[in-house]
């Protein structure tokens, strides 16, 4: 018998057996955990390390692990600050220039599970949480070493001396030397070990929710020094939940802390056993990039929650009453709808020779999108026609004036297009829009926005780039038209209108419109100084007016997000600020158990 | 033999540079500031340079008049690779954490894909003209035409969703890993069969119609041994060839596939840095892919001589 007969065979015998041994493991599957509550996350987790990662979704799985200062309250709308790590709001001076906040006593950084050398204590506690380690966490935010995108998202020229430590730590990183983290810092000053003070460069009332953010959170200096590089992989903070194991794009597995204290914003053994949090012991995250599957394992009651994706949405939902479906409804599903802080929308750049000094232009196009067909076409529903620039959830979404040029009215685009030409001097040369390419449904959108131009004689060139492409010419001003988008950032309307202010214009701010407007700018540096209240809302939704007049953007829509629970989980919510709300939300193991066995889920 | 493996292995180094440098000058040129992404809303030139220290791309790209070898090109020589951005980690790490993954499901695919193409050519061949022979044709047309991201969802729907054989997507460690595998294995050999099957039948048929064959059967050689002992071995040339370019690739992982089941292993993590634009992910996969790519094609030379010793390396 020559070789290949004999590899032939071989190869039967081989594949049999395999093929056995895979359809004998079919029957028995990983046992599940009856006590835990199944979620997921679609977006990979960039780090571990609260200084590292910043997107949303990071903050809310780090955020139930780590604490900062400043929490949002759970389940309440619109957002609601609360002291979690603090035990009051913070004593302002009379030139808001200084931040003195009090710290909570007797809260202790966790137990690391299965690490016994971290804490080799009695009961394997970390040390008290003192205003020392806020400034530590702090300084860590501004070791160029980490290269932290919030030190310039929430710190960077805020706080005095910090941007000094930076240039001191990218230097010894040149040097190849460790940042030497005893080089005080102006600005942060532990007074005391429960007293923190904060010096700011310049008033700031909306420093608080950067405070709130789970970047700014407290982190254990003997953690971060133990473990080194792969501190990255080992949170170790005093949230309701230590981080029992953690694989990249894969799970996560979230355990009760032991030595939490029941509540955020409650001290250490005050909170009634009945009473504290979380409810559940154990929170299990699994990786789904893919929407179709999770939906899939959803409705087989693998998962407690998850949003409703496009692909489910039809089949689901009634899309003219906005509610679950009576067979849907019948299986214990129930809806939750959240309308995102975030607007997208097609920015122009009015350095640009043509967009730029041509109103009419602006607002013909502005005219010429059909949000509500976009909507209806390319969401699937999923989205509502902008009021203005300020989505809902705002104290001002209700009250700024609706944007004229936020309907579609072909004909007097039409008729702003023959004025926009006479100041062009001739017809409108070509336009390009940029965009990111990456995704399909990007040139979707791309493609009906060039063919809604075309009804009113606007040619748009589309310029499909790579995201960090788009990021580079959009900040270098080198673009005529960009769609993209713009997420709150805290619950306070000047994360909008920041966009607008022309100090923010130039390359790399967050003005990508080069919108220069005196009066605006006039009415910002005012409102900025303002505590919350109808004086402020009332410059706000001036503002609001000058920058809708101006048409420096096409307002597209706000997405509004679907989410399903099953009706086993109690008290779910996803709210739009706020970490750990896994922690609120109670799973009545016995009615899941029982609808699992049951079939009817 | 040596002297034809030494002009081999020399005529690859050239190509392995200009793999380096062309890799190299697209990912300058075209891919955009890789810090950019990973920078937040308001990043500053420090922190965007803080960001390329981190990378390793805070050096020069070609010429270093201090330090000769520390740039950006040399690096790449010498396989230390950016920092990747999205994980916080090396290549290296994702590759050990990842490859074995990938490995799982797309080892079983390759080679159980493999078997059941030249196993189905050779029924095809051997029944030609007849049912057997069209039914395979037809199948593997059907395979071919549908477009491999559907019949991921079709066969996840049917065998996870509806039948409940398997689990809809996800991964388990060993020994669960088995169970989890079946499906995106299944799914890799669909996916395949029909080019596979439908190209070896054309090497088979080419091969049936050989004087040898007809001299086998005159010997009184079984049918059976006439196509496993004889016409296989001739028809191992093409096969070789297609095979041995594929296997380092297998590492690399299946990229939808791994997506749509939710399969922790480098398909999915390629997927995902494409998207997300993670320089120290997808320049490495780039560049090792193209020159495991040419080594393997030095490899399937030497290999054409174990299967075939009328082929000589001059």
């Amino acid at each position: 018998m020559l070789w290949t007969k004999r590899l032939f065979l071989v190869y039967l015998g081989v594949f049999g057996l395999l093929s056995m041994a895979a359809l004998a493991t079919l029957p028995f599957a990983p046992a599940r955990d009856p006590n835990a509550l199944y979620a997921s996350y679609a977006i990979n987790l960039r780090s571990l390390d609260p200084a590292v990662s910043y997107d949303v979704i990071s903050g809310v799985i780090l955020g139930h692990t780590y604490e900062g200062l400043y929490d949002y309250a759970y389940g309440v709308r619109p957002a609601k600050v609360i002291p979690t790590l603090a035990t009051a709001f913070p004593t302002l001076s009379d030139d808001g220039l200084t931040y003195t906040i009090p710290i909570r006593h007797g809260v202790h950084f966790q137990a690391a599970p299965g690490e016994d050398q971290l804490f080799p204590g009695p009961n394997g506690l970390g040390p008290e949480v003192t205003a020392d380690d806020f400034v530590y966490s702090y300084k860590r935010l501004a070791d160029s070493r980490l290269a932290s995108p919030s030190f310039s998202a929430f710190l960077q020229g805020k706080v005095v001396g910090l941007d000094a430590f930076f240039d001191a730590s990218a230097a010894s990183q040149k040097a190849g030397k460790p940042t030497d983290y005893s080089l005080p810092v102006q600005g942060l000053v532990a007074l005391d070990r429960y007293t923190l003070q904060i010096h700011l460069t310049q008033p700031n009332p909306q420093f608080i929710f950067s405070l709130a953010s789970p970047s700014l959170s407290a982190v254990c200096r003997r953690a971060v020094e133990f473990y080194g590089d792969s501190f990255r992989a080992r949170p170790v903070g005093t949230g309701p939940y230590c981080f029992k194991s953690y694989r990249a794009d894969y799970r996560v597995v979230l355990t009760a802390s032991p030595s939490y204290r029941g509540r955020p914003d409650a001290d250490p053994g005050t909170v009634p056993a009945d009473q504290r949090l979380p409810y559940q012991p154990t929170v299990i995250y699994d990786y789904f990039a893919e929407t179709l599957p999770l939906w899939h394992a959803f409705q087989q009651g693998l998962y407690d929650s998850m949003e409703l994706p496009k692909e489910g949405f039809l089949s689901a939902v009634d899309t003219t009453t906005r509610s679950l479906r009576p067979d849907y409804a019948s299986r214990g599903m129930r809806l939750t709808t959240i309308t995102d802080p975030a607007i997208d929308y097609y920015g122009f750049n009015l350095r640009d020779p043509v967009l730029g000094k041509n109103k009419p232009l602006r607002q013909a196009m502005c005219l010429a999108w059909d949000r509500e067909a976009f909507i209806r076409k390319y969401l699937a529903g999923r989205g509502m026609t902008p009021r203005g620039f300020i989505p809902p959830g705002f104290p001002i979404s209700d009250l700024q004036p609706e944007n004229p040029f936020n309907h579609y009215d072909i004909v007097r685009a039409k008729s702003l297009m023959k004025e926009a030409e006479l100041i062009n001097g001739g017809p409108i040369p070509p336009l390009k829009l940029l965009f990111d390419g990456s995704d399909s449904a990007y040139r979707q959108y791309a493609e009906a926005f060039q063919s809604a131009m075309a009804q009113i004689g606007v040619k748009i060139n589309i310029d499909p780039s790579t995201y960090a492409r788009l990021l580079e010419l959009v900040d270098a001003r080198n673009f005529q038209i960009c769609m993209t988008g713009w997420q709150a950032d805290y619950p306070d309307e000047q994360t909008f209108l920041q966009m607008f202010y022309s100090k923010l214009a130039d390359p790399g701010g967050v003005n990508m419109f080069g919108y220069n407007n005196p009066e605006f700018d006039a009415l910002y540096e005012r409102a900025i100084k303002l505590s919350p209240g109808p004086d402020r809302n009332d410059l706000y939704c001036k503002m609001v007016a000058m920058a809708d007049e101006d048409c420096p953007m096409v307002e597209d829509y706000i997405r509004v997000r679907y989410y399903v629970s099953r009706s086993w989980l109690a008290n779910y919510d996803f709210p739009d600020y706020g970490n750990a709300h896994r922690a609120f939300q109670k799973v009545d193991v016995a009615a899941r158990k029982q609808a699992l066995q049951s079939g009817h889920h | 033999m040596a002297a034809y493996l030494i002009r081999r292995l020399l005529l690859t180094i050239p190509t392995i540079m200009g793999i380096v440098l062309i890799t190299f000058l697209l990912f300058n040129v075209i891919g955009g500031d890789p810090a950019r992404p990973f920078a937040g809303k308001n990043p500053t030139p420090e922190s965007l340079h803080a960001i390329l220290a981190k990378m390793g791309l805070d050096k020069p790209r070609f010429i270093n008049t201090t330090e000769p070898l520390n740039t950006q090109f040399f690096d790449l020589v010498r396989f230390k690779f950016p920092h990747s951005m999205r994980y916080d980690a090396s290549f290296w790490e994702l590759l050990a954490e990842r490859g074995p993954v990938s490995l799982t499901i797309a080892l079983p695919a390759f080679f159980i894909s493999l078997g059941l193409q030249l196993g189905l050519s050779l029924i095809s061949a051997a029944r030609l003209g007849r049912w057997p022979d069209y039914a395979i044709t037809a199948v593997c047309i059907l395979l071919l035409a549908l477009p491999p991201v559907s019949l991921y969802y079709c066969m996840q729907w049917v065998g996870g969703a509806w039948l409940g054989w398997f689990p809809v997507a996800g991964w388990e460690d060993f020994p669960y890993s088995l169970k989890y595998v079946c499906l995106p294995v299944i799914c890799a050999v669909l996916a395949s069969l029909g080019a596979g099957t439908r190209f070896y039948r054309t090497v088979v048929l080419d091969e049936v119609g050989q004087d040898y064959l007809r001299t086998a059967r005159a010997k009184g050689v079984s049918e059976t041994d006439v196509y496993l002992v004889h016409l296989l071995r001739n028809a191992l040339v093409p096969v070789v060839t297609t095979t041995v370019t594929q296997l380092p690739l297998l590492v690399l992982g299946e990229l939808i596939l791994e997506s749509v089941f939710q399969i922790p292993g480098l398909g999915g993590l390629l997927v995902g840095a494409i998207l997300n634009n993670d320089y120290g992910v997808v320049m490495p996969v780039t560049y090792l892919s193209s020159i495991s790519y040419c080594l393997s094609l030095l490899a399937t030379d030497i290999l054409y001589t174990l299967v075939d010793p009328r082929i000589a390396l001059k």
